[in-house]
């Protein structure tokens, strides 16, 4: 094997080293500050960590507001999704459908999603619709381009071998476009969701919120209970890196095709 | 099944307005059950010729009949295949070979005993379960002709199939396709660059010269089956034919 990560036996060491050596220092330095509200110890953002039922400051537990911007995240990305996929089969099957949007979404593309933060309290008030729209937004456009890419991506030896066939475009889309892209439309929801995950703590921050991660760390911060704050960052990271382990287990497990294949 | 190429033209657009003329005035017929070999010099448009009778692509003049009607998209009553490698990757070989079945709506009984039975007659047995990656090239291509008969199409088109394969492979090959003949009595039209093949498969040649292609000539393969490669006609013929397609090659370069 040339690379040295081949994830045995000593593979496992290096990958825990550099976070530990981390906790190391985080640990020391937090001592030599000696100012919980600069740099709590570890020791206290593990006791937050630890209670994750525990009531914080009134404003909901740990699990409760992470199961909140869980199913806010899901929400925002089902809402994207639910656009961008047919959208981009049609952008990447379609010449002309291609031309009618691709300026459109070259243009809207590199808005980042707090951008549109005044625009959607303006048109959605404050609460659930506005955060939905935010999130969306974050996971629109790394799915339309995934799908855009991945539809032609599909090699014409398959179109025509199964148009020989007899397949009519229906056919040709469920039995050749949509397996022949799925992985690389699954990199895009993989892609998608990360963002959605980001721009849902973004999103909880805005005017209004009153639950979900994002709320607590801030609600924290103005109570001065930085520990707080760190096993709320603690906890999206953790989340977010479980969904992307999720996302490329299935990756794995359905289209490992595409990496044997050639 | 009866198949007429009726004055035949085809012209790709290039830059600048201009166009590439890759085939002229290409007529020929085939009766039932006929094999004919398709030979010429490398881009005198042999692919694009049996692209069109496919019907993948539209010829810029003259038609192409199937039974008197004409064609102008895929048909299933022809089955294609291809030079490149053009299975489904993320099926296995049974789910590759009955896709045209499953298009159709066919039973999954039906679909279960053509699988089996056309992965046999193309020799291929104990890999249904298997991915097309884990095949060899000979393989694969056996399953695509497999994949190609399940829809019991009268004819067969087969753009140089066996030419990535190796010599031996390459023999079985073809004594399954004069087999796959025996017993199917289909008509097949065949692409191939190698004369030793043509002239072993078909019952006809049809030589192009050239780009544009037009028909150069056509000859009669009257040898016996089963054809033995080392009898004295079968290695004239063959020796003739070679002759015949270098001095395409030769008149083709002195042309540029
Ligand atoms: N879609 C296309 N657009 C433009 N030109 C094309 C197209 N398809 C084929 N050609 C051109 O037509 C000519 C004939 O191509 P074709 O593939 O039919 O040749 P061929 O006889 O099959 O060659 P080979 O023996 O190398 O396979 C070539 O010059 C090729 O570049
Ligand atoms: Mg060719």
């Amino acid at each position: 094997m040339i690379s040295g990560i081949d994830g045995t036996g000593n593979g496992m060491a290096l990958k825990v080293a550099v976070p530990l050596a981390l906790l190391v220092i985080w640990g020391v330095l937090s001592n030599i500050i000696d100012n919980s509200f600069i740099l709590p110890s570890p020791l206290s953002v593990i006791y937050v960590l630890a209670y994750p039922w525990g009531n914080i400051l009134g404003s909901g537990t740990l699990l409760d507001n992470a199961l909140v911007s869980l199913q806010r995240v899901t929400f925002g990305f089902l809402a994207a999704l639910i656009v961008a996929i047919p959208l981009g089969i049609c952008m990447g099957r379609y010449e002309t459908v291609y031309h009618l949007f691709d300026k459109a979404t070259a243009m809207l593309r590199p808005i980042p999603p707090l951008a549109w933060v005044p625009l959607s309290l303006a048109w959605l008030k404050i609460g659930m619709g506005s955060m939905l729209f935010i999130i969306a937004i974050g996971a629109f456009f790394p799915i339309l381009l995934n799908t855009i890419d991945g539809i032609r991506g599909v090699k014409n030896s398959w179109i025509e071998a199964v148009a020989m066939l007899g397949a009519g475009e229906y056919d040709l889309l469920t039995r050749v476009f949509l397996p022949g892209a799925a992985p690389t439309i699954w990199t895009g929801l993989r892609v998608g969701f990360g963002i959605a995950w980001m721009c849902v703590v973004a999103a909880e921050m805005m005017p209004g919120a009153s639950t979900g991660l994002g709320y607590l760390i801030m609600y924290a911060y103005g109570w001065g209970q930085i520990q707080v704050v760190m096993a709320g960052m603690v906890v999206i990271g953790l989340i977010g890196l479980a969904i992307d382990l999720v996302f490329k287990s299935v990756e794995v497990k359905w289209f490992s095709w595409r990496r044997l294949d050639k | 099944m009866r198949l007429v190429v009726d004055r035949l033209g085809k012209e790709f657009p290039k830059a600048k307005g201009e166009t590439l003329k890759v085939l002229d005035d290409i007529t020929f017929s085939s009766s039932e059950e006929e094999t004919i070999g398709i030979l010429g010099p490398s881009g005198c448009g042999k692919t694009t010729l049996l692209r069109i009778i496919a019907g993948l692509e539209k010829p810029s003049t003259g038609e192409v009949l199937l039974d008197g009607s004409r064609v102008d998209s895929p048909n299933p009553k022809m089955g294609m295949i291809f030079q490149e490698y053009s299975l489904l990757p993320w099926l296995n070989v049974a789910e590759n070979v009955s896709i045209g079945l499953e298009i159709r709506n066919a039973s999954e009984e039906e679909r279960r005993e053509k699988v089996e039975r056309y992965l046999s007659l193309v020799g291929l047995q104990g890999v249904a379960e298997n991915h097309p990656y884990e095949l060899s090239g000979g393989m694969r291509q056996r399953v695509a002709v497999a994949r190609s008969l399940t829809l019991e199409p009268a004819m067969l088109l087969m753009d140089e199939p066996f030419a990535a394969l190796d010599p031996q492979t390459r023999g079985e090959i073809q004594e399954s396709i004069i087999r796959l003949k025996e017993v199917t009595g289909k008509t097949i039209i065949l692409v191939t660059h190698s004369v030793e093949e043509a002239v072993f498969l078909a019952d006809r040649l049809v030589i192009l010269s050239a780009r544009p292609g037009r028909i150069h000539k056509i000859i009669l393969v009257d040898l016996k089956r089963p054809r033995d490669r080392a009898s004295e006609e079968f290695v004239s013929l063959r020796v003739q034919v070679l002759n015949l397609l270098s001095d395409l090659a030769v008149a083709s370069k002195a042309d540029r």
